[in-house]
C-alpha cells in the first residue's frame, strides 16, 4: 500500500514537472506581443508609400513619405515626399496627439487623432496608438502549426479598438493578419501583413493591406520601402521641429 | 435754463424749417434702424436656430469638479474622463426635485461621425444625443418634415436634416450605420434606424451636417458609461436669479457629497462651430454698421448745409440777439442745443417709426426655404430684431453728426454784425 502511494506521488511529481517544462517552452502572449513590436516598430528612419482607392472610384491616391519613429511608434515625424502638393505638409504624432504643419500658412495645427488620413482606411491615431503592449491585455486564444491566434482586449477605453484578433507567425514572430473589433462586436477593420523582406531592421512583412466591411471595395495599402535602424533623440519630436527639421542634421 | 427754453421756442417759431429737418433726420434714422434691425434679426435667428441646435442653451451648466478648468487648459480625454459626472441619472432626478429648478437634462456631447447607408459613406455628421424623456432642448427648435421624432423604444435611432435626404438616399425606417471614433478615440460602428428627417424651426444650410440620435444610440457610440456624462443643463423657474441659484446648488451638492461645479451658461465657452458662425455673422454686422456710418457721413453734409442756410436766413434774429447783449458763445450754445434737440427728437421718432415698420414686416411672417436667403436671414424666417444697442447706436451717431455740424457750421454763421437786425428792418 505504501509502495503504491509512493508510485502515485512520483507520477504526480513527474506530471507537474512536465507541465512546468512545457509552460516554459510555450511563449506567453506578452512575450509574443513584445517580440512582434520589436520587429514591427523599431526606432528607425523609414521610407514608405500609401496607396488608396475608394470604393466605386477609379481615381487612386498615392502618397510618399519618410518617417522617423521611436518608442514603439509612440513618437513619429512624417515628412511627405509626394505628391508635390503634399510636400511640406508634415505630421508629428506623439503620445496620442497629432499635429499637422501647414507649409502654406506656416502654422502647426492640432489634428484629431481619429481623423482619417485623406479620408482613407488609415487614421493618424491608428499609427500612433496601435501600440499593442500599452493598450491591450493579450491572451493566446488558439494556435495551429504556423501561427498563434492572440486575443487583445483593451486595457482602458482610450485604446483605439475594443478588441483585436491577431495572428502571429510562430517562426519569426511577425503579424500575419489582424481583425479589429468595435465594442459591440462588429468588425471594423482587417489588416493583412504580407511580403516578407529584410529592409535593414530584420525580416518582417512590409506591405499592409487594410480592408473594412464598412467600406467594401476600398483598398488601402501601406508599403515600407526602406528602413534604417536609427536611435533618434527625444528632442526632435516637438512641434517646433516640424519647421526646423533637426532630424536632417543627425 | 434760459438756453433750453430759448432753443425750444426757436424750434416752435421756425415750425416749417424744424418740420423739414425732423422729417429728413427721422427718415434717415428709421432706415438705418431697420438696417441694424435686420442684422439683429440675423443674429437672433442664428442663436435660436443653428447655434441652439449645435449647442443647446440653458441657464446653468453643471460639470464635475475641476472639469471646466481642465477643459479650458486643453487637457486630453484621459485626464478629462476622470472628472466626468458619475451617477448622472441620480443627480438629474434630484435636481428636478429642487423647488427653483424648472427642468434639468443631460445635453450629451456632440460627436463627429460618418453615416454609412446603402454601401456609401457620408462623412462628418455632427451628431448629438437626445434624451427622449426630456427632449425640450432640441425638440422645441425643430419640426419633422418626414417620419417621426424618436419613439420611447430602446432601439438606436437617428434623425437627420431634410436636406440630406437626397444625398443619403434613406427613407424613414431604413437601417444605417454610424461609424467613427467615440469620445475616447476608440473605433465605433453602430447600426441604427432612421426615424425621420427634421427641419430647423429657424432652418439654415449649416444644419445639413447636424444629426441627432436617441440615448440608446448615443450610449453605444459615445464610449461613456450609462450614468456618465460631461455636463448637465439646468433651467431655472421664472424669477430665480442665476447667482442665487448657483450658490444654492453648490450648497446642495456639497451637502450630498457630490463633487460638482455650477456655471452660468453665459460663462461657459462656446463650441468652435458656434464661434465660427457668430464670427461670420459678426462680420456681416460690421459691414452693415460701416454702411450706416457711411450713410450718416453723407447725411452729415446735408444737415450742415441745411443748418448753414437756416442760420443765414436767420441773420436778423442773430443780430437782434447781439443787440440785446448776447455773446457769441451763448448764441453758439443756443443754436447747437436747438439742432441737438431737434435731431435727438427726430432720431427717436425715426427709431419708433422703424420699430413700427419692422413690427409690421415681422407680422407678415415671411419664410423661405431657399438656402441663399436662409444664409442672409440667419434662419428660414425674415425677422427684424430690435435691440437697445442698435437704437443707442443710431441716437449716438445722430448726436455725433449734430456735434460735427455745430462745430463746423455755427461758428461762421454767427459772424453777423448787430446792425443786421436794423438792416433787415429797413
Amino acid at each position: 500500500m505504501k509502495k503504491k502511494a509512493r508510485t502515485i506521488i512520483l507520477l504526480m511529481a513527474i506530471m507537474a514537472m512536465g507541465a512546468a517544462l512545457s509552460a516554459q517552452a510555450a511563449p506567453n502572449a506578452d512575450t509574443i506581443i513584445r517580440e512582434l513590436e520589436r520587429i514591427m516598430f523599431p526606432d528607425a528612419k523609414a521610407v514608405a508609400t500609401l496607396h488608396f482607392q475608394k470604393a466605386g472610384e477609379s481615381r487612386t491616391e498615392d502618397y510618399g513619405m519618410i518617417y522617423y519613429s521611436r518608442d514603439k511608434n509612440q513618437k513619429i515625424i512624417v515628412r511627405m515626399t509626394s505628391p508635390a502638393s503634399s510636400i511640406g505638409n508634415d505630421i508629428l504624432m506623439m503620445d496620442n496627439n497629432v499635429w499637422s504643419y501647414d507649409k502654406g500658412a506656416n502654422r502647426v495645427m492640432k489634428v484629431a487623432s481619429n481623423l482619417s488620413f485623406g479620408g482613407t482606411g488609415f487614421s493618424y491615431g491608428d499609427v500612433v496608438r496601435l501600440n499593442f503592449s500599452d493598450n491591450y491585455i493579450p491572451a493566446i486564444k488558439g494556435e495551429d502549426d504556423e501561427s498563434y491566434l492572440l486575443e487583445l482586449v483593451q486595457k482602458d477605453r482610450t485604446a483605439p479598438y475594443y478588441r483585436i484578433e491577431l495572428w502571429v507567425a510562430k517562426k519569426g514572430g511577425w503579424p500575419l493578419k489582424g481583425i479589429y473589433y468595435a465594442r459591440n462586436g462588429s468588425v471594423v477593420k482587417e489588416i493583412a501583413y504580407s511580403e516578407l523582406r529584410d529592409l535593414g531592421t530584420g525580416r518582417k512583412p512590409v506591405t499592409l493591406v487594410v480592408t473594412s466591411p464598412l467600406d467594401p471595395g476600398a483598398v488601402n495599402v501601406m508599403s515600407i520601402l526602406r528602413e534604417d535602424p536609427k536611435e533618434l533623440p527625444e528632442r526632435i519630436f516637438n512641434k517646433r521641429n516640424l519647421e526646423t527639421r533637426m532630424e536632417d542634421k543627425l | 435754463m434760459l438756453t433750453p427754453k430759448l432753443a425750444f421756442r426757436n424750434i416752435l417759431a421756425h415750425g416749417q424749417r424744424s418740420r423739414t429737418m425732423l422729417i429728413v433726420v427721422g427718415l434717415v434714422s428709421a432706415v438705418l434702424f431697420l438696417f441694424l434691425s435686420f442684422s439683429d434679426g440675423e443674429i437672433e435667428n442664428l442663436k435660436s436656430g443653428v447655434i441652439a441646435l449645435n449647442e443647446p442653451a440653458t441657464d446653468i451648466v453643471v460639470y464635475g469638479s475641476g472639469f471646466k478648468a481642465a477643459n479650458d487648459r486643453g487637457e486630453d480625454w484621459q485626464h478629462l474622463s476622470t472628472r466626468f459626472i458619475e451617477d448622472s441619472s441620480g443627480i438629474l432626478a434630484q435636481l428636478r426635485g429642487l423647488p427653483f429648478v424648472k427642468r434639468a437634462v443631460d445635453p450629451t456631447t456632440a460627436m463627429t461621425l460618418d453615416i454609412i447607408a446603402a454601401g456609401k459613406r457620408h462623412e462628418n455628421f455632427f451628431m448629438r444625443g437626445v434624451d427622449v424623456e426630456q427632449p425640450y432642448l432640441i425638440k422645441d427648435r425643430l419640426r419633422m418634415s418626414e417620419g417621426s421624432f424618436f419613439d420611447s423604444s430602446n432601439r438606436p435611432q437617428v434623425i437627420l436634416h431634410y436636406k440630406t435626404a437626397s444625398t443619403v438616399g434613406l427613407r424613414p425606417g431604413d437601417r444605417l450605420r454610424l461609424s467613427g471614433k467615440d469620445l475616447f478615440g476608440q473605433v465605433v460602428s453602430q447600426e441604427a434606424t432612421l426615424s425621420g428627417y427634421f427641419m430647423g424651426d429657424q432652418d439654415n444650410p449649416s444644419l445639413g451636417e447636424i444629426g441627432f440620435m436617441n440615448m440608446a444610440a448615443y450610449r453605444e457610440v459615445s464610449g461613456l458609461g450609462p450614468a456618465e456624462t460631461m455636463s448637465l443643463c439646468v433651467d431655472l423657474k421664472r424669477g430665480t436669479g442665476k447667482e442665487g441659484a448657483i450658490a444654492k446648488l453648490s450648497g446642495w451638492a456639497s451637502e450630498r457629497g457630490y463633487k460638482l461645479e455650477f456655471w452660468d451658461f453665459a460663462d461657459t465657452p462656446r463650441s468652435v462651430r458656434a464661434d465660427d458662425l457668430l464670427h461670420t455673422y459678426g462680420l456681416f454686422r460690421t459691414i452693415i454698421e460701416a454702411i450706416v456710418v457711411i450713410v450718416l457721413a453723407i447725411v452729415a453734409f446735408g444737415i450742415m448745409n441745411v443748418v448753414s442756410v437756416n442760420l443765414y436766413d436767420r441773420r436778423r434774429e442773430i443780430g437782434t440777439y447781439y443787440c440785446l447783449g448776447s455773446e457769441k458763445a451763448f448764441l453758439g450754445r443756443l443754436y447747437a442745443l436747438e439742432i441737438a434737440m431737434l435731431n435727438f427728437a427726430a432720431s427717436i421718432a425715426g427709431i419708433l417709426t422703424g420699430f413700427g415698420m419692422g413690427s409690421l414686416l415681422n407680422a407678415l411672417d415671411i419664410r423661405t426655404e431657399t438656402s441663399g436667403m436662409q444664409i442672409a436671414f440667419g434662419g428660414s424666417q425674415f425677422r427684424l430684431g430690435f435691440s437697445i444697442g442698435s437704437a443707442a447706436f443710431i441716437v449716438a451717431a445722430i448726436l455725433l453728426v449734430t456735434l460735427i455740424t455745430a462745430v463746423s457750421t455755427i461758428g461762421s454763421s454767427l459772424r453777423v454784425p448787430p446792425l443786421a437786425a436794423m438792416q433787415d428792418m429797413e
